[in-house]
């Protein structure tokens, strides 16, 4: 089953390269870390230039997560970054997609699991979402970029567990 | 199948300080929290009766991302 997903926007500060300014629109996911019996609801950018998936360390300490004993260790880099250390886990992601139904009823939730290693680093601090990247996201599902119409597209596979629920995932 | 309505982060974080942790209502339609620290953020917000906020922080620069 496809899914289609608007882009979300993000206002950016005006600069001597754009004076006024302007709104970026990037593919945005909600989700949710589970480890440890804790669940951690975010958002990820849907990034194809990415390795792995990432999070902000702090996320990691929220799930119970301790990168002071987690041996598996690797860096990352990036454009402005380099050598910045990465520690991974294999956790769960749960992402929702919203199915809707017939007028007069509740919509459904489509939950996506995907069983993954997880990085977490000090170098998506600043950003404050995660990076769905190719190990882990890509590998799992397809995805149909259609910047042009404001929309991307991710196909789940099927059977997926589904909810009825009375509000947007 | 209908898509879901687009975040508008831009209006949505539209009054909060760069830098701070937000915690956002479940249904990501309003702020419920937002603090310098994420774990107050998170308090916050359960204090308010949100006990699963979606957390993200606002950026110290709204610049371009190359990732």
């Amino acid at each position: 089953m496809w899914h289609a997903i608007p882009y979300s926007s993000f206002q950016c500060t005006p600069s001597p390269a754009f004076p006024s300014g302007y709104v970026a629109r990037r593919p945005i996911l909600r989700l949710t870390l589970i480890a440890n019996g804790r669940a951690f609801n975010c958002f990820a950018d849907v990034d194809s230039g990415a390795d792995k998936c990432a999070f902000p360390v702090s996320f990691a300490s929220q799930l119970g997560l301790d990168v002071l004993t987690n041996p598996r260790v690797s860096s990352t880099s990036g454009v402005g970054s380099s050598q910045v250390p990465i520690h991974y886990w294999n956790i769960r992601m749960v992402i929702p997609f919203l199915v809707a139904t017939q007028p007069g009823t509740p919509p459904t939730v489509i939950m996506l699991p995907i069983d993954a290693d997880i990085g977490f680093t000090t170098g998506l601090e600043a950003q404050g979402m995660g990076l769905l990247g190719q190990d882990g996201f890509f590998d799992r599902t397809k995805v149909l970029f259609d910047r042009a119409q404001g929309v991307f597209h991710i196909e789940t596979p099927d059977p997926v567990s589904q909810q009825q629920t009375t509000s947007q995932p | 199948m209908a898509p879901a309505p687009a975040v508008d982060f831009g209006e949505l974080l539209k009054d909060v300080p760069p830098g701070a942790w937000v915690a956002l209502s479940n249904d990501e339609t309003h702020v419920v929290a937002y603090a310098a620290d994420m774990r107050d953020a998170i308090k916050a917000a359960n204090e308010a009766g949100e006990q699963e906020p979606i957390v993200l922080r606002v950026p110290l620069s709204a610049s371009a991302l190359f990732l």
